[in-house]
């Protein structure tokens, strides 16, 4: 890896050494998520209770985000069930969701990297015996540089904080 | 005739505007430090009357204390006593709660706040590793004396080992002005020796699971309110007396020997019953009592499910100090 | 002749030295396949199989040491106590290692104060892992003298004594624990250990001995119940693991090592 160790502030998520696949099978490096205000979330694409709810709220909050600030933003989901989320149901989910192309995109990594990235953002997940996941609902949002500002409850509709902590951080981007 | 309309004008306008302050000054909630208290003390009453944003902080300690002279028992408490403090606040006022767990305890601790409307009473995001802090904030909706416990799994032996207390929410008119308030909270002590028996106890589940308790006690211990430690009136004081029943089992008889009380707040709620001799208190709740002290003399305080206060050291003394009233009570010979 | 010899000799002195830090397979014990009965049981259905299946592996003895991790922080320095960094572990992370007189003393203590990102990377390290929940709780769930614990009347009284008395007895060394049915050392009463899969712990309701999931906090699939609502130790881990984060460092929490069966 050609990226310096130094190159990210300690607490940042992006000091993990990991390869993510995209939903168009693209490999890309983890910590090349940096450079933009992530919108982040860790569903699966055979979640059918809550999960289409947090992504209906990341939706909303996508539309709320000023046009001057929108290019600093990305929304970026990756998948608890890298063994049943291959690309194919990946680019499907995706085509499905109607997801806007240049702003959000949906990732896989391996079984202990998915691990590693949940914990280092503070997510429980379990697998249940019926193959579904039982999971915390949170969107978090990262800055720039990896590191966590906020913790939303995925069901919450005041975004409020968030917008006002992507508005903060993007008009240090400017 | 204008004068008056004028100045009836002028009063509306002021009481329009009185309301419109309100209004704005509501939202910025003025912060104070929480009111809290160790037992048997009760915190001052509260003064102000408005509400506001009250910051309380709490510290998981476990320790070894004693629960009768010489006997020992690993408690796990908040804040170093068992009960825990006395928080006092009012309807309305919105409490961050700041649960700390001091990084040499061995096991996560909760709490589960009965006065507050949510997950758990606060439980479901107060999960706290030792060393670490949870915050979480509530609006204190109706007024009560109400139970606080930890709520970590297993939750009887959280509870059973010493982690409990009161909070107290003053209605919106605050309570009426007393002499002498005091604290105290029954709780049962479940251990693999016998009651008096000097050494380490230790904490027995099968006991506990029969419901078959060691000790009944006040504030966490024989003799929290006995000889030196006896609670003080005098004569003609009014006396409120705040008492929980952590459990985690036994329902209390709560009775003062040789009086009566003015008033109880049935359940530790709104609705008053009167001249009461012997009020119950649930597992999980609170009374809240008020007589007038009239007679002096040792006045013993039980769970009147009496071999409990005979036999398992429930029992405390009120001492009623000052002139005798023959015209109440007298000895004839 | 005797050239050849000299090359042997450095060969296999080559061959022992690197292969000295893999994880010998004489510090670790071989756990057979088998099932347990976990603490919660996943599903409303009354007639669902309660018990889980755990295939073979290694598993260490004892709890990592002091000496065996700083051992690890030498070949490895971006863990030491002063390179780590904050994403990986708290500010407490290896806090005992500071003042003291001699590190002697604590070099056979299991190591603590270290992170869920340290402890793996330590096993990894030596070509193992960290052992995931049921595999912990399955070692676990044996006894001294019984292959199953609870089938021991006094197993849970014994167990829910040395956890609550362990708090004023303190961390003990590695030659004073005790070992189970397996000869594994030190599994109850001594330190909490890290599992790989801890964050899977998801409770809620915990005034009943079960309860639903919190949707406002949790997208879920099914309830639990626990099993055995007597079996206080279980809850006491469980509740531990539940109010962690993969970055504390608590000074009574440790680790062991797992290692698959090749």
């Amino acid at each position: 890896m050609s990226v310096q160790v130094n190159a990210f502030p300690a607490d940042s998520i992006y000091n993990l050494d990991l390869m993510l696949l995209d939903k168009d099978g693209n490999e890309k490096e983890f910590n090349k998520l940096s450079g933009k205000i992530q919108v982040f979330a860790m569903i699966y694409t055979n979640c059918k209770t809550i999960c289409p709810i947090i992504i209906a709220n990341m939706k909303a909050i996508e539309k709320l985000i000023p046009e001057n600030d929108i290019k600093n933003v990305n929304f970026s989901l990756i998948t608890l069930d890298p063994g049943k989320d291959d690309v194919k149901i990946l680019n499907k989910y995706f085509k499905n969701k109607k997801f806007n192309n240049k702003i959000w995109n949906l990732y896989r990594t391996t079984k202990e990297d998915t691990l590693k990235v949940a914990l280092t953002l503070g997510l429980k997940y379990k697998k249940e015996k019926n193959n579904e996941y039982t999971h915390s609902n949170l969107i978090i949002l990262l800055d720039d540089k990896g590191v966590v500002k906020i913790h939303h409850q995925g069901l919450d509709k005041n975004y409020s904080k968030m917008l006002k902590t992507i508005a903060e951080i993007s008009a240090d981007l400017h | 005739m204008k004068q008056i309309s004028n100045f009836f004008l002028k009063s509306c306008l002021i009481v329009i505007f009185a309301f419109m302050i309100d209004g704005v000054c509501a939202k910025e909630l003025p912060k104070v430090e929480g009111n809290t208290s160790f037992a048997p003390d009760v915190p001052s009453p509260i003064t102000r009357n408005h509400p506001a944003y009250v910051v309380v902080h709490f510290e998981c300690v476990e320790l070894v204390k004693e629960l009768d002279n010489g006997v020992k028992y690993h408690f796990w408490t908040f804040d170093g006593t068992s009960p825990g403090k006395m928080v006092r606040v009012k309807q309305g006022d919105t409490v961050e709660f700041n649960l700390h767990n001091h990084k040499d305890n061995k096991m996560p601790h909760n709490i589960d706040i009965h006065a507050v409307t949510g997950p758990g009473g606060g439980a479901a995001v107060t999960n706290t590793s030792p060393g670490r802090t949870s915050i979480f904030s509530f609006k204190a909706l109706s007024p009560g004396i109400f139970i606080y416990h930890c709520a970590t799994p297993p939750v009887p032996l959280h509870i059973a080992n010493g982690m409990y207390g009161l909070v107290l929410v003053e209605p919106k008119k605050g309570l009426s002005k007393v002499d002498r308030e005091y604290y105290i909270v029954q709780s049962e002590f479940y251990t693999d020796s016998t009651f008096g028996k000097k050494g380490m106890h230790n904490f027995s589940q099968e006991k506990a699971l029969m419901e078959f308790p060691e000790y009944v006690v006040f504030n966490g211990r024989v003799g929290s309110l006995t000889d030196s430690n006896a609670l003080i009136a005098n004569v003609g004081d009014k006396v409120r007396l705040f008492v929980g029943n952590a459990g985690p089992n036994l329902i209390s008889s709560f009775h003062i020997i040789g009086l009566i009380f003015d008033k109880v707040f049935m359940e530790g709620a709104s609705l008053v019953n009167i001249d009461v001799q012997t009020t119950l208190i649930p597992a999980g709740g609170a009374t809240m009592v008020e007589f007038v002290a009239r007679v002096p003399g040792n006045f013993i305080i039980v769970d009147h499910a009496i071999f409990r206060a005979f036999n398992k050291g429930c029992v405390g003394i009120l001492k009623i100090i000052g002139k005798d009233n023959p015209e109440l009570f007298a000895e004839k010979k | 002749m005797f050239f050849q010899k000299i090359i042997i000799i450095f060969f296999i002195f080559f061959i022992v030295c690197f292969d000295s830090f893999a994880k010998d397979k004489t510090d670790m014990v071989l756990i057979p396949s088998g099932s347990y009965i976990p603490l919660f049981k996943y599903g409303d259905d009354v007639l669902d199989d309660e018990s889980i299946d755990v295939d073979s592996f290694y598993i260490d003895k004892y709890p990592v040491t002091n000496i065996d991790f700083y051992s690890f922080v030498k070949k490895k320095p971006e863990w030491d106590g002063n390179n780590f960094k904050l994403i990986f572990a708290d500010r407490n992370y290896l806090n005992h290692w500071k003042n003291i007189d001699s590190f002697d003393e604590i070099n056979n203590y299991p190591v603590v104060n270290v992170s869920w990102f340290a402890a793996n990377e330590y096993c990894l390290y030596l070509g193992s892992r960290l052992p995931t929940l049921d595999e912990w709780e399955y070692v676990a769930s044996s006894g001294k003298e019984f292959r199953v614990a609870k089938d021991d009347p006094s197993y849970l009284h014994n167990l829910l004594d040395w956890y609550i008395n362990s708090q004023s007895r303190g961390v003990i060394s590695i030659d004073k624990m005790t070992d189970n049915y397996w000869g594994v050392f030190g599994l109850h009463g001594v330190v909490w250990e890290w599992v790989s899969d801890f964050n899977s712990v998801i409770l809620l309701n915990t005034d009943a001995e079960g309860g639903g999931l919190e949707e406002v906090l949790y997208c879920g699939a099914t309830a639990t119940n626990a099993v055995d609502p007597a079996d206080y130790a279980a809850f006491m881990r469980f509740a531990f693991r539940n109010s962690l984060e993969a970055d504390y460092t608590i000074n009574t929490l440790g680790f062991r090592c797992v290692k698959n069966i090749k």
